[in-house]
């Protein structure tokens, strides 16, 4: 089946919505744009430009011009496919095609068309992605410098304690920036001032590489997306008609299906985090591990570690999405017209796991797909610990 | 297959949000995360009217059709879901055809073949 022929479909499926205004918004003032001049000062400069319209965050940089997201997503799919082959797991039964999708919510999605499949990803979710890797980022490396000890004598006063110190300030400003993201974003599905949270989140203070490490989480986050829509067609997840007793509806839903939706989700997600490490990492996080036991942090080889272009980086990056839907699922179960609601088995609407259940599943399973020599482990717990941090602050109100 | 009256007393938002879950459960579409209802409703819709635009010209010129719209007999509508139906069966829409038969007869039938 011919490309051209895939691609009239998917303009015959958004026909009746402006996608051609979608691919080509219109430019912005940058004048202001704070992180655009931190960019250009750093050497190398950054791929990705923070827009201060939340609609545009995570386009790339062109000289003289604006571009669109289409040049993210030809990079996003190409990456996810080659990792998938890297893996052996593009078996896919037909073509499929990478679009923008004409819809204002997060995330992406994969629909059957007659001769293939068409996964699509929201403009929004572009923005959204770019924003939270540079909060999350930020406020990693913020918890992270705060003195255990200011936990130790328990959590009565802590946010005082906190706020006395300034190391602490900071991870608090930072962990505020993250809650005022999701708690603005699950009302409105934007954010009106993207760049005061950047600026509330410390990340402007941080060391040139978590700029790259930005870039790359950002990058990670939507190939990690297409993966996971990837192994819906892969796994077979789209020809689950097959399994639908056919029965038309009177007053109840009467159709049953044999493969529980959530389950398939969390395949999904295993395919995904398997594409996304890749299969040949095995040599360099060993001579990583080697310079970490040495106490060599400031090796060179390390740069790609801290700036997340690793096995471990890419798995970190995922853990990262996995908790945004944890955060996602809090804001939005607030508002209960919006149809968002746990069941009795702790899965969102009987179709996803938690949001909270996927994150835990990521993090507990690193072992499982960075499979290293016996006595070498990496362990996400840097990304539990701040997890706590943000769980703490958002979900409980502790902090 | 068959409709009854139950499934034309739906509201229209009641309606798409069941042909959403349908479109899930049968494979036609999946979502990296929960969608809210408002997502629901936006897919449905845009699933909806691409199915509309396949199906139009075998429905619209079904004699059976033509006979209810000229006569508008609103008795008829669940006859008319049925022969929808087979419309549907004949372009291979791969979910169950009940809610979007529904859909087609009570709020767009008329419109559609005008």
């Amino acid at each position: 089946m011919p490309l051209e022929y895939l691609q009239s479909q998917y303009l015959e499926l958004m026909a009746h919505l402006d996608i051609a205004a979608l691919a080509s918004p219109q430019p912005v003032d940058q004048e202001s744009n704070a992180l655009l001049e931190y960019a250009k000062g750093h050497e190398h400069r950054c791929r990705y430009l923070l827009s201060g319209t939340f609609e545009r965050c995570g386009i790339p940089i062109y000289d003289g011009e604006y571009g669109n997201f289409s040049h993210v997503m030809s990079s996003a799919m190409h990456s996810a496919l080659s990792r998938a082959e890297e893996c052996e797991l593009a078996n896919f039964d037909s073509e499929i095609l990478l679009g923008l999708s004409p819809y204002s919510s997060f995330g992406a999605e994969v629909v059957r068309v007659d001769s293939g499949y068409l996964v699509l990803i929201s403009p929004v979710t572009f923005s959204f992605c770019f924003l939270y890797a540079i909060l999350a980022i930020a406020s990693m490396q913020a918890v992270a410098q705060l003195d255990p000890k200011i936990l130790d004598t328990g959590l009565s006063g802590l946010e005082e304690r906190l706020a006395s110190d300034p190391e602490s300030n900071n991870a608090l400003k930072s962990l505020s920036a993250i809650k005022l993201m999701f708690d603005e974003f699950a009302i409105s599905e934007t954010i009106k001032d993207p760049l005061a949270l950047v600026a509330m989140s410390g990340f402007n203070k941080l060391h040139p590489i978590y700029l790259e490490r930005v870039q790359a989480t950002y990058e990670h986050f939507i190939v990690f997306l297409v993966l996971h829509e990837f192994a819906h067609v892969a796994l077979g997840h789209m020809s689950s008609v097959n399994k639908v007793q056919r029965v038309i509806p009177e007053s109840e839903t009467t159709y049953s299906v044999m493969h529980p939706l959530p389950k398939q989700e969390e395949e999904a997600d295993n395919f995904a985090l398997t594409a996304l490490v890749g299969k040949d990492y095995q040599s360099e996080m060993l001579a990583i591990a080697a310079h970490l036991e040495k106490g060599e942090t400031n090796h060179p080889e390390l740069n790609k570690l801290w700036s997340g272009h690793t096995a471990y980086g890419r798995y970190t990056s995922a853990t990262l999405m996995l908790k945004s839907f944890d955060l996602m699922d809090f804001f939005n179960m607030r508002d209960a017209e919006a149809g968002i609601a746990h069941t009795d088995n702790c899965e969102i609407n009987h179709s996803h796991p938690s949001g909270q259940h996927r994150f835990i599943h990521a993090y507990c399973s690193m072992k499982d797909f960075i499979s290293m020599p016996e006595g070498k482990e990496f362990s996400p717990k840097a990304v539990l610990y701040w997890s706590n941090f943000v769980t703490a602050h958002i979900s409980y109100g502790v902090i | 297959m068959t409709t009854t009256n139950q499934d034309f007393e739906k509201t229209e938002e009641e309606l798409l949000l069941k042909l959403a879950d349908e479109l899930i459960a049968a494979g036609e579409i999946r979502f990296s995360g929960p969608i809210t209802k408002k997502g629901k409703i936006e897919r449905a819709s845009t699933w909806f009217e691409n199915v509309l635009r396949q199906v139009k010209a075998s429905i619209c010129f079904d004699p059976k059709v033509i006979a209810f719209l000229s006569g508008k007999n609103a008795q008829n509508k669940i006859d008319i879901a049925a022969v929808v139906i087979d419309c549907l069966t004949a372009a291979k829409i791969c979910i169950p055809l009940g809610t979007l038969s529904v859909l087609i007869v009570k709020g767009r039938l008329e419109n559609l073949c005008s």
